[in-house]
């Protein structure tokens, strides 16, 4: 498998803390990669090191074997998708997209093709002489898209990009972008706060917290074999019991006690919340622990004041302890 | 990145080292230094020029420029509290006209605006002539050349200095903190006395100096519209760099302005930040 | 909350303070009369106005100088807001700022002095280029503060998205940030017109004979006393300074 981008022991501190603490990881190429974690863990802080715009006080970024420590941004081949999409305001969408490939010095003729291919590309056709005032969220967000990807780069750094989306276009443009990675074959680097999209989307998920790395691994082995608490806690809902941890599509719930062998513990039902697709059931132990339950509709409901078992399968627990 | 920036910067750090600090340093050595027998400096290093500044003769001129300052100060803040307020509270559109309205005058030119009322208030002045011709007074009142008129000029003059400030301060009030302070009662004068004034102090500051410190150093308003009798500081520095040939005290008299206008300034900036400007 | 009648009808007296006296300038230069009493119309004084040759003159200075120091000033001030705008200079932009706020017979006196002490060592005198150099250098100050204003409401990120796709630091200035500020540059220009045009008491200072500006002729007449004619130059100047205000005003808004 082929590395793309290698971040080995970067760091960096401003006068208050370390930002970003000896974060190494190995991007593959033409993988999907995200860096997951909350505000101030440090992942911006990262792009802007790969980006170009802010130099480690140690460590190394390589890609595709070159060293690009010490370039400037535009020496580097990478593109950045910005969090506010940067778009320059006096040049139409059509302009946006050819300002790399002028920079690169291409004929006209030939910038003139590559813009209209990836303006199709990204559904833009008809709105390319449009300046970005007139243009509406999704498609600015599809201009910085290709303007960034027009160029061809090794890598695309992309900074939240989806944050300033209403929800309903955000899921449809998640898809789009997934489809369109896919087909570009472009290494991604992906940065979100928000783990359903990182879910979604990549095919690698770095974790990261207060900088450092908590876990890498795939979507499926980070939420269902989570490495540490953290990372449990911060890819979805968990419920602690007895220092075990298990999901609350793992954990059920009966008025009986179980049969199967199953871990229980008894609990009072506190509120049944409807979530539109299922019931979210809220428990308390007798140790006062809260333990949620995912009820489906057909199932038997639950009210305020029964005592119920709660029970899960021992392997479906998580392997992290708390 | 930081060549560009040098040499972005080069020009003007230029021109304010050689055409602004360089000549300010000339005037802090000029202040120590003994006037010439023909005008100029010469070598006995002193604080003489100093000492003058203390003298009961330049003293009036210090306390009139003070008392004509703080005069046209407060007339400029009672005035453009009420204009700042209207136009705070007019609809987008309007705002914008408003404010042209009260900037258009002051970019004109000052010697116009300032002859304007030599026009009206001059013996043979458009005031004069109309009480005259109806017969209210025999004899032309002296409405010009006084320390009223320049005061009035000094109002004149500043007063958008005074609107600015105010202006922006009080637009970016929240208009819900007015509504709940009359919901729970307040009459509109009393929301002003204890909702808005207590907000828009920052602005009151901020256009408080920008007024005091211009009317302190001001020269031709003094000049033109207060005769002989009324030179205010500006004058005064004028004087000993032309008529009296005194360099030295001149320069002595500028630093003292500079030095009140310095403190002035660091109050405000300590008090309110840089926002403030 | 009740609407009073008092803040209308208090703003309109002032603004009758503000502009009725300019008006009363300007209407009374069309007085065939040269005393206060209206006697009918005339263009008279507008006659005399254009037949005066020193004031021809002065008006030219007044021109050249205003142009001169505008166009430098405004490179010059653009150029450091811009690097200032980058990282700060506290002392550049301190002295910058403290010169806006040092009284302007402060700044004449000590340019006086300056001129003076270099002529001790160098065969010049006083005249157009030492009143361009002053204008130049008080003219900065004011383009500084506009443009300074403009860039703070613009968006970093813009550059760092030029500096991205291939620009230099060179070209990200002169292809993104600089078009986007242009109207902010032209309202400093145009301040920074108006600021020189209408100097005295920096000019005064030091003019030499060959250099007498527009303000300082109509100094001259001012202090003399009623002169019609002045009223007749106040008019156009105020008509031709509020019509240079009002297409900067709509080129502002045009962002």
């Amino acid at each position: 498998m082929d590395i793309a981008l290698q971040l080995t022991n970067l760091t960096k501190s401003f006068p208050s803390h370390k930002v970003v603490d000896g974060i190494s990881l190995d991007v593959p190429k033409g993988c999907f990669y995200s860096l997951l974690g909350p505000s101030g863990c440090g992942k911006t802080t990262i792009l802007r090191m790969i980006a170009g715009f802010a130099e480690p006080d140690s460590g190394t970024v390589v890609l595709n074997g070159r060293q690009l420590n010490g370039l400037r941004p535009y020496e580097r081949p990478v593109t950045t998708v910005f969090q506010s999409y940067a778009l320059f305001p006096h040049l139409t969408a059509a302009q946006n997209i050819a300002f790399g490939l002028e920079r690169a010095g291409e004929k006209p003729d030939s910038i003139q093709l590559k813009v209209k291919k990836m303006l199709e590309l990204v559904g833009l056709q008809e709105k390319g002489d449009r300046l970005p005032a007139n243009l509406s969220g999704g498609e600015k967000q599809r201009t910085a898209l290709a303007r960034s990807l027009v160029v061809e780069p090794k890598l695309l750094l992309l900074d939240e990009p989806l944050s300033a989306l209403d929800p309903a276009l955000r899921k449809r443009v998640r898809i789009e972008l997934k489809q369109l990675q896919k087909r570009l074959g472009i290494t991604f680097l992906f940065i979100t706060h928000d783990q359903e999209e990182a879910l979604t989307l990549s095919d690698q998920i770095a974790v990261m917290n207060k900088g450092k790395i908590e876990q890498i691994g795939t979507p499926q082995e980070i939420y269902l074999t989570p490495a540490t608490r953290f990372v449990a806690g911060f890819l979805g809902a968990v419920n602690w019991v007895n220092g075990a941890g298990v999901r609350p599509e793992f954990t059920h719930i009966s008025r009986r006690p179980p049969t199967n062998g199953a871990r229980t513990v008894q609990a009072q039902v506190e509120t049944s919340a409807f979530l539109g697709d299922c019931f979210h059931v809220h428990t308390r132990t007798g140790d006062g622990v809260v333990l949620t339950v995912q009820v489906d509709h057909h199932e038997e409901q639950y009210s305020t004041g029964d005592s119920v078992h709660i029970w899960w399968h021992a392997q479906d627990e998580l392997p992290v302890r708390e | 990145m930081n060549r560009l920036r040098a040499i972005f910067l080069a020009p003007a750090a230029g021109f304010t080292v050689l055409l602004f600090l360089v000549p300010m340093s000339i005037i802090v050595g000029y202040s120590f230094l003994t006037r010439g027998v023909y005008g100029g400096v010469v070598s006995p290093w002193t604080f003489e020029n100093y000492q003058r500044l203390f003298d009961p003769l330049y003293g009036v001129i210090l306390w009139r420029s003070l008392v004509m300052s703080t005069a046209a100060t407060l007339l400029c803040l009672l005035i453009a509290f009420p204009l700042a307020l209207f136009i705070a509270r007019a609809g987008a559109r309007r705002k914008s006209v408003y404010l042209y309205l009260v900037i258009l005058p002051f970019w004109t030119s000052f010697l116009v605006r300032t002859y304007a009322w030599m026009f009206l208030l001059r013996d043979s002045g458009l005031i004069n002539s109309i009480l005259l011709s109806l017969k209210v007074i025999s004899e032309p009142l002296p409405l010009l050349y006084n320390e009223t008129a320049v005061v009035v000029g000094l109002v004149y003059g500043y007063l958008p200095f005074a609107v600015l400030p105010l202006f922006s301060n009080l637009d970016r009030l929240d208009k819900n903190l007015l509504e709940a302070a009359a919901d729970l009662g307040a009459t509109p004068w009393q929301t002003i006395r204890r909702v808005v004034l207590p907000l828009c102090a920052p602005g009151l500051r901020a256009a408080g100096v920008l007024v005091f410190i211009p009317c302190l150093g001001a020269y031709l308003t003094p000049d033109l519209l207060g005769g002989g009798k009324s030179i205010m500081i500006g004058n005064l520095i004028q004087n000993q760099f032309t008529t009296a040939r005194d360099w030295p005290f001149g320069s002595a008299i500028s630093l003292a302005l500079m030095a009140l206008v310095m403190v002035l300034l660091m109050a405000l900036l300590r008090r309110d930040g840089e926002e403030a400007l | 909350m009740k609407q009073s009648r008092f803040l209308p009808v208090f703003a309109g007296l002032v603004y009758a303070f503000l502009h009725v006296p300019l008006l009363i300038l300007c209407a009374f230069s069309f007085n065939s009369s040269r005393f206060t009493i209206w006697e009918g119309f005339s263009l008279e004084w507008y006659r005399a106005m254009f037949s005066d040759s020193q004031l021809a003159e002065a008006t030219w200075n007044s021109l050249v100088i205003a142009l001169v120091s505008t166009f430098f000033a405004t490179i010059i001030g653009t150029l450091c807001a811009y690097g200032l705008w980058k990282r700060n200079s506290k002392w550049l932009s301190g002295s910058l700022y403290l010169s806006l706020v040092t009284p302007e017979i402060v700044t004449g006196i000590s340019l006086l002095a300056l001129f003076q002490w270099i002529f001790r060592y160098w065969q010049v005198q006083l005249g157009m280029h030492t009143v361009i150099l002053a204008h130049i250098a008080f003219a900065i100050a004011y383009v500084l503060l506009v443009v300074m204003a403009r860039l703070r409401t613009a968006e970093p990120a813009l550059e760092d998205a030029a500096l991205d796709l291939g620009a230099t630091e060179w070209q990200a200035f002169r292809l993104v940030t600089l078009p986007i500020l242009k109207p902010g540059i032209a309202a400093a220009a145009l301040l920074a017109f108006t600021v020189s045009f209408d100097d005295y008491v920096i000019t005064s200072l030091v003019a030499g004979v060959d250099s007498e500006t527009l303000p300082m002729v109509l100094y001259a007449m001012a202090r003399r006393g009623a002169n019609p004619v002045v009223s007749a130059i106040s008019t156009v100047i105020f008509f031709g300074f509020g019509a240079l205000i009002l297409i900067s005003e709509r080129m502002q808004k045009n962002v």
